[in-house]
């Protein structure tokens, strides 16, 4: 059938039907992009009809996954075109070739609005369905008021409105700004009683987006929503057309009831009844029916429905229908129905009563455990998990252990971690954990990860009653013939620390034990020989009174390994074996390990950083946060080092009786967990580092404006009519007038802190208000957004923020409303331009009244100079000339630093890429030192290089050298002052309350004796 | 790029007063959906695919912005986890934190992507139903027609979906505005072809 008779088309696509293999077919498609450039070239003997079809032909071979790099211009030039035929081809190739962030689009912008604004309906569909696929921000900005006539004008037929109504939904997800609130709701609500299906499925798409985000201003629209339910569920006045299999549009269901879901609650109890009564009516009036996609509808509905009950929180009995409803799905055969009822189980677990309704399925969900399909036994898996508590703990842990030795490799090492985190949080007794844990090592222990066996380690170490147990245990494994080398690892633990305590049993005199582990040695790599070393060492200092043969065996080792080419190896071995030659000292030095400290679970840690790769449902959060265990006690207290607790297993130190672990060690893994969490270790946004970093960093410096730039800003300010008074350069407001009606929640200084680091997050916040920051920054260019969010539910008026900037900043606010509503957040965009280099920083003078209190709080902006630095990887070819040609000051400067707080070189290197300034390993040869590079962006420098270096001692961690150069002498100057200012004398953690936190370095010469605890002290002594 | 977010709701920001966690979900995933350019507001197709059983592509519509590496990578990716499911097995597919709904006609993997929590029963039956207008267009719809007229599944799908929502689900309006365009082609193409009949008879 012959639908267009485009032959070249047709002819060039069966050529590349016919091409025998693939290189043939990149010869045919590399000849006609040859063709088609050729062509494209000489563009003015290109007919319209050649036009159109040469693009399609890219679009094919687009399709086919070749590169197209050329020609996009084309395509997009065909949108302009005056007929309709090649119009359509430009729409639509241009939609799928290019995306949103295409500078091409730009160019069309005009067009396309020349034709939504024009009177040509078929233009108008055309150029909406495109706007509506990939329309970015700018398009938002420049059309969204015209694409909204076109949705709530009625002289446009359904066909354009139902486009305009997607089409304004994809521009106000690229900028919700473009919905004006206040007048939309109406307009929004009226669009609810629309008569055409179409525009109204449209709409009902556009409101979810809409409630999504902010569900208050549309309260009016929910009886709507309702009563659109109600027609569908009762079939009134539906065109047959809008029937699908029987059902009257189940796309439209399902949208008006997510809708529904994103309105907390619904009050007036007449819509309310209402809406139950459809919703049982679903609920008990779908059944399993032949046909398959009668079936799916019918149940895309009931899922749905199924979600907005749980949602609303109905009545115990409608609840335990549900789980009843679920109860039959996940037992039918059909596989679809049998995913979903495993899934909406799982998220049913979040409501409590009835939880132990869904226990009553734990057979069935076991067996789906065994189903066919991967999908479903990850849903059965997931649920299985988020059921679990200490009832069925012992149930469904070792149906799980069962499983695993069958289990599919893409699910085992998830499976372990499960299985591992369900033993710890819900043992009956500890041996049991002992025993699971173990059989898990032994059944997929490559799928183990050392967590879960430091773990272990950590229980048997605090937990005398456990210790023999454990080692009996471990011997045991011993004797199995292959056994995996992490159980290798654990079980020499376990035994050279504890099988003194096996001594009167068979097979467990030291000599024995010594024996069987020492079999395992050729088989172990070059990370377990370290631990079997430090068990020898071990073994003999237990063995009382000496046995000689023993002690020339494990010097023979020791002896061996003095030259092993492994530094970690050798180094064991050396020390050991001199301490071994230290007769009766040597009981003290390698006495048992002491306690471990109480500490969260590196596994549920881990379990949550997992869910952000595979997005688990909200279970294990749930799980993680409500129940502790009752055998094992999670304390979830904080710890300085780190989000990962580490057993010190395979420290050098580790035989000798120190508590605090040794330091590369953590830091490894904590880079590690970093590198889990972050897939790389420069983004510093992520949770986990930040948290690190704020607490190193604790509270800074303050550094306000210096008195010069004081002076101008208040010149500038007193134009400002109304201006608060605060800003006078001699008048320190009194502390309590600002602090004593409203307290601050949280710790401003450590909130911006945080924000100096990252580019998002909560400025300040007290009862009434919340003042959130988001920004962006493009070379010497800031966008800041502040975010003022009312946390009432009366308005905040004489709402005022003014800006004072250093004088190296131009900034500029847009106008902030005067009232923020209740409950309502204000977007108040700041633009941000950097002048030259400097370290001051800006401030936020912001006041509002709440009742009749007046509220004025002074806040640092986050428009810091490490901001204006772009990371930039140098090469050493690159860096050595310039370092050179940068020859001394003041484009290069030098200083000795002392009473730098001691850091790891690991934790200093995390916190230069924290600010920006890039790490390059290996351009120093010496492994003490560190050299960074950025790029530096200010109106007056332009892009400039940076490039540091510190040298650290390794011997005195507490003083360095640094090296700062650029081609800039005051850009040199501020950023080693800067660096200066975050190594120096940075407090250690500030975490328990009475630990003020030292005056810091370089204080204002005007605010000597300020209370640094009071952060709005600090910041009214700044001006 | 980056400001074009929509943000977070009022009520995610109520969550975190001593900053331990602003966002309802986890934050890398604000990291990667902030990096392609897009908004945390609920979208629902990320993006069709349809591929046939030998993994060659046949139709692809992005509504999320995916770099050409990106798509390229998505396809290879998928097609291997889709291809090698087998038959009475149910239609999703978890990846990468997302859902994909597929369904097989014939020789051809019609593929949806969606978020974790959306309708997937629903998802399915759009496909569907984009297949039952195909196969009304074209008569009993085969392969080989989605090959040869590749162009007229992308109009056909535009009617269907715009940035990834359905916008109309009768089959009879979609069928007729697909008809309505065909005869605009035609009537372009026969006043093209008199006019240059016309041309033709007058240089003659």
């Amino acid at each position: 059938m012959a639908l267009s008779s485009m032959r070249g088309l047709s002819v060039f696509i069966s050529d590349v039907r016919n091409c025998p293999n693939k290189e043939q077919e990149r010869l045919r498609v590399d000849k006609e992009l040859g063709n088609i450039r050729t062509r494209f070239k000489n563009e003015k003997g290109l007919t319209p009809y050649e036009k159109k079809k040469y693009v399609w032909k890219m679009l094919y071979i687009y399709m086919l996954g070749y590169d197209v790099d050329f020609g996009h211009m084309e395509a997009v030039s065909l949108i302009s075109a005056p007929k309709y035929p090649e119009k359509q081809v430009g729409y639509i190739v241009t939609s799928c070739l290019l995306n949103e962030n295409h500078d091409f689009l730009r160019l069309a912008i005009n067009t396309v609005r020349n034709d939504i604004i024009g009177r040509n309906e078929t233009f108008q569909c055309l150029a909406l369905t495109m706007v509506g696929n990939i329309g970015g921000r700018e398009f938002a900005e420049s059309l969204a008021a015209d694409v909204q006539k076109l949705l709530i004008s009625s002289s446009y037929r359904p066909l354009v409105r139902k486009k305009a109504a997607l089409c304004l939904l994809r521009l106000y997800r690229k900028n919700p700004d473009v919905v004006n609130i206040d007048g939309w709701a109406d307009r929004m609500a009226q669009l609810l009683d629309e008569r055409d299906l179409g525009v109204l499925t449209s709409s009902m798409s556009l409101l979810v987006a809409l409630v999504s985000n902010n569900h208050e201003a549309y309260w009016s629209c929910l009886p709507k929503c309702v009563r659109v339910l109600e027609r569908l569920a009762r079939n009134q006045d539906i065109p047959q057309e809008y029937t699908y299999y029987g059902i009257p549009s189940p796309w439209l269901q399902v949208k008006t009831m997510r809708a529904l879901q994103y309105f907390p609650t619904i009050e007036d109890p007449n819509t309310r009844r209402s809406l139950f009564e459809v919703l049982q009516r679903i609920l008990m009036g779908t059944d399993v029916v032949k046909n398959v996609n009668k079936n799916n509808a019918a149940h895309a509905v009931l899922f749905e429905a199924l979600a907005l009950v749980m949602h609303l929180d109905a009545e115990k009995e409608m609840m335990s229908q549900c789980v009843a409803l679920l109860g039959k799905f996940i037992s039918v055969r059909e596989p679809n129905i049998r995913y979903l009822g495993l899934e909406n189980m799982t998220r049913m677990l979040m409501v409590a009563e009835v939880q132990d309704i869904i226990k009553r399925h734990q057979a069935q969900i076991i067996t789906s455990l065994k189903d066919p399909d991967i999908s479903i036994r990850r849903r059965a898996l997931d649920l299985l998990y988020g059921m679990c508590d200490v009832s069925n703990a012992k149930d469904i842990v070792e149906e799980l252990l069962q499983y695993l030795s069958t289990a599919d490799f893409a699910m085992r090492e998830e499976l372990s971690l499960k299985a591992a985190i369900l033993a710890e949080k819900f043992a009956p007794d500890l041996s049991w954990y002992v025993d699971v844990i173990l059989q898990l090592i032994d059944k997929a222990g490559d799928f183990v990860s050392d967590d879960i066996w430091f773990r272990v380690v950590q229980f048997v170490t605090n937990n005398e009653d456990l210790q023999p147990y454990a080692a009996a245990k471990a011997r045991e494994y011993l004797d199995k013939p292959a056994i995996h080398e992490t159980m290798v690892k654990v079980s020499s633990y376990l035994l050279g620390e504890f099988s003194h305590l096996l001594a009167r049993r068979p097979g467990s005199s030291p000599k024995e034990i010594f024996n069987i582990i020492h079999e395992k040695l050729p088989t172990v790599s070059t990370s377990t020989i370290p631990i079997l070393l430090s068990t020898y060492a071990k073994i003999l200092m237990h063995t009382q009174p000496p046995d000689p043969e023993l002690q020339n065996q494990i010097w023979a080792i020791f002896n061996k390994y003095e030259s092993c080419i492994d530094a970690e190896i050798q180094q064991r071995a050396v020390e050991y074996f001199a301490l071994s030659r230290k007769g009766a000292a040597l009981m003290d030095i390698l006495a048992e390990m002491p306690k471990f400290p109480e500490r969260q679970s590196a596994l549920i840690k881990k379990a949550e950083d997992a869910e952000i790769d595979t997005a688990e449902q909200s279970a294990i959060k749930l799980r993680a946060q409500q129940q502790t265990s009752n055998a094992l006690v999670v304390t979830d207290q904080c710890y300085a080092n780190g989000p990962s607790p580490i057993v010190p297993a395979v420290g050098p130190l580790t035989l000798v009786k120190v508590p605090s672990m040794s330091g590369s060690e953590e830091h490894t893994a904590v880079d590690q967990a970093l590198t889990q969490s972050n897939g790389t270790l420069t983004k510093v946004d992520s949770q986990p580092p930040s948290d690190l970093l704020g607490d190193l960093l604790g509270p800074l410096a303050i550094e306000g404006p210096p008195g010069a730039a004081v002076q101008s800003e208040h010149s500038a300010v007193t134009e400002v009519e109304g201006a608060p008074s605060a800003v006078d350069v001699a008048a320190i407001v009194p502390v309590g007038e600002q602090t004593n009606s409203v307290q601050p929640i949280g710790n401003i200084n450590e909130r911006f802190n945080a924000l100096c680091l990252k580019d998002s997050g909560v400025l300040y916040e007290d009862p009434y208000i919340q003042i959130g920051i988001k920004a962006e920054w493009q070379a010497q260019h800031g966008r800041l957004v502040l975010f003022l969010g009312n946390k009432n539910t009366s308005p905040l008026d004489s709402v005022q923020a003014l800006i004072l900037p250093p004088a190296h900043l131009k900034m500029e606010l847009s106008l902030v409303p005067e009232i923020i509503p209740p409950r309502a957040q204000v977007q108040c965009p700041l633009e941000v331009l950097n002048l030259h280099p400097s370290r001051d920083v800006a401030v936020l003078d912001f006041s509002y009244k709440f009742g009749t209190n007046m509220v004025n709080v002074k806040l640092r902006l986050p428009a810091v100079l490490n901001k204006f630095l772009q990371p930039m990887p140098v090469s050493a070819e690159e860096f050595f000339p310039q370092w050179r040609s940068l020859s001394g000051p003041p484009l290069k400067l030098q200083e000795v630093v002392r009473g730098v707080r001691p850091l790891p070189l690991e934790e200093m290197a995390n916190l230069f890429n924290s600010f920006r300034l890039m790490i390059c390993p290996g351009l120093d040869p010496n492994p003490n030192n560190l050299v960074a590079s950025a790029t530096f962006y200010s109106e007056s420098t332009r892009a400039m290089l940076c490039l540091i270096r510190i040298e650290t001692d390794p011997a005195d961690r507490t003083q360095l050298r640094m090296t700062v150069a650029s081609g800039d002498p005051a850009l040199t100057f501020e950023l080693k002052e800067f660096i200066k200012e975050q190594l120096v004398s940075i407090p250690t953690a500030p975490r328990g309350p009475t630990t003020a936190p030292p005056a810091p370095p370089v204080v204002q010469p005007t605010s000597p004796a300020m209370a640094l605890t009071d952060p709005g002290a600090m910041l009214a002594g700044l001006l | 790029m980056l400001l074009s977010c929509r943000w977070f709701s009022i009520e995610y920001w109520y969550l975190d007063s001593n900053q331990q966690r602003i966002w309802s979900f986890p934050v890398s995933k604000i990291v990667a959906i902030v990096h392609s350019g897009s908004t945390n507001c609920k979208k629902k197709i990320h993006f069709v695919l349809l591929i046939s059983r030998q993994g060659k592509v046949r139709l692809t519509k992005w509504y999320s912005p995916y770099s050409q590496k990106e798509r390229t990578k998505v396809i290879r990716e998928l097609s291997g986890v889709i291809l090698s499911r087998g038959p009475k097995l149910c239609n999703f597919v978890e990846w990468r934190g997302y859902k994909v709904v597929y369904k097989r006609y014939a020789s051809l993997y019609f593929c949806m992507c969606i978020d974790q929590d959306d309708n997937e029963l629903e998802v399915l039956e759009i496909i569907h139903h984009y297949v039952e207008i195909l196969d009304r267009y074209f008569g009993s719809v085969c392969e080989l027609d989605l090959i040869f007229n590749f162009h007229k599944a992308y109009y056909i799908l535009d009617e269907l979906l715009i940035a990834g929502e359905l916008q109309e689900s009768s089959k009879k309006t979609v069928a007729r505005l697909i008809a309505a365009q065909d005869s605009l082609v035609e009537s372009a193409k026969e006043q093209a072809s008199s006019i240059s009949n016309i041309i033709a008879q007058a240089t003659k």
